[in-house]
């Protein structure tokens, strides 16, 4: 089980190949961005996580994420560092949120990773 | 993977011990801890002929004594309450026709009574009688009346005047045949009038616990997704538009507080009447 759902706080900071993606949740309390970022092979490379990071600004309200994956889900607050989820190939549902009223933006960084080396990595807001 | 099978379990069998609330169904007590991304993760499945899917979430609710509650037949039919969901009542419908002529009268709830009027001269008029939209919770059959006038064009009694009594159950239909003639004293008949009498007891029902709720903090978080569509509530009432097939439910704390919860749920059509709402099935429990 640990193998499927194992997190670990990385440190890592922004490099050339992460991928950045910026939003603006608008203010009624419902408002969710939903994102799909999707893992795909490079050749023989098949991605064993994805990393993912996200910064805010605000703090009233507050940002939160949840990245979820089969029967997996975690959550993330802002400015905490980032997290490599390891889920392998497929699409990470990427939901973004804040805990009340109020106009609220966001930053994510997110990447597939098989392995150390970067994989296919192409996100979807819907 | 054991423990959580036996989780799994244990809180399938403890929800299979609520019954309704109103008509939503209710979550039972969860908790989640201060575990750094802890998120609760769940599915609910709608079928029938769903429009979206009411949920709301409780946050440190706790619950009292079950009660015996009144279902109350005057709330409108179809409208939510955001605590209880929709109430029903039981209900029969009317439809009274002659030829091409018809006019009916829907939901004459239990304890109410609804009149119609066809204007259609000397003749035969059928009377159809159904229980569509009735609370199919209640399982009794409904008792009625049904009172017809044959009537000339100033409202005299030509021919064909009484009171009908029967029951109907659910999905049952009943149909009468009312044949209405010339009065030798009253003349032709212009117009049929039936009044109808839904006689049944007003049931009352048992909740399994009545919900005690307080005030949502902002530390607990819930979001409800389906297909490409997501919504978020912190303790507000939403309605996720995603017809049939399964809803994901995460709940979370922004800022990694333990917190105990539990959420009311229910699927409903575009009339916001209960459809077929599966129970809870507990994918990740933190």
């Amino acid at each position: 089980m640990k193998r499927f759902i194992f997190l670990m706080l990385t440190g890592l900071s922004f490099n050339s190949s992460a991928h950045d993606y910026s939003g603006v949740l608008p203010a009624e309390a419902s408002a969710v961005d939903f994102l799909g970022v999707s893992c795909n092979a490079d050749g023989d490379m098949v991605p064993d996580k994805m990393y993912f990071k996200i910064s805010s600004p605000d703090t009233t309200p507050l940002i939160s994420a949840q990245i979820a994956k089969g029967n997996f889900v975690t959550n993330m607050t802002p400015n905490r560092g980032g997290v490599e989820i390891y889920q392998g190939e497929g699409l990470y549902r990427v939901t973004v949120d804040k805990n009340g009223t109020g106009v609220a933006s966001y930053s994510i960084e997110y990447h597939c990773e098989s392995g150390g080396d970067h994989t296919e990595t192409t996100i979807t807001h819907y | 993977m054991k423990k959580i099978a036996q989780k799994l379990a244990l809180s399938l069998l403890a929800c299979s011990t609520f019954e309704q609330s109103g008509w939503a169904l209710d979550s039972g007590t969860q908790n989640l801890t201060t575990t750094v991304g802890a998120t609760d993760y769940f599915k609910i499945n709608c079928a029938g002929d769903t429009d979206h899917l009411n949920f709301k979430l409780l946050e440190n609710a706790t619950t009292a004594d079950p009660v015996e509650t009144p279902d109350k037949p005057s709330v409108t039919i179809g409208t939510v309450n955001p605590t209880t969901g929709p109430i029903l009542p039981q209900i029969l419908n009317a439809k009274l026709s002659k030829l091409k002529l018809t006019t009916s009268a829907s939901k004459i709830a239990a304890g109410t009574i609804k009149e119609i009027s066809l204007s259609g001269g000397n003749g035969s008029y059928l009377l159809n009688l159904d229980t569509i939209g009735t609370n199919l919770n209640l399982k009794n059959s409904q008792i009625y009346s049904v009172q017809y006038q044959c009537l000339n064009t100033v409202n005299k009694v030509t021919t064909g005047s009484a009171i009908v009594t029967g029951s109907l159950s659910n999905g049952s239909t009943k149909s009468y045949t009312i044949k209405c003639s010339k009065s030798k004293t009253t003349g032709d008949t212009s117009s049929l009038k039936i009044k109808i009498t839904n006689k049944t007891a007003i049931t009352k029902i048992k909740s399994a616990a009545q919900v005690i709720e307080t005030p949502a903090s902002g530390n607990l978080m819930a979001q409800v997704l389906k297909g490409v569509t997501a919504l978020n509530t912190i303790g507000e009432v939403l309605n996720l538009q995603g017809g049939n097939g399964d809803y994901s439910v995460m709940v979370n704390s922004p800022v990694n507080a333990a917190k105990n919860y539990r959420f009311q749920y229910s699927c409903l059509n575009t009339s916001n009447i209960e459809t077929k709402t599966s129970l809870i099935q507990i994918l990740q429990d933190q």
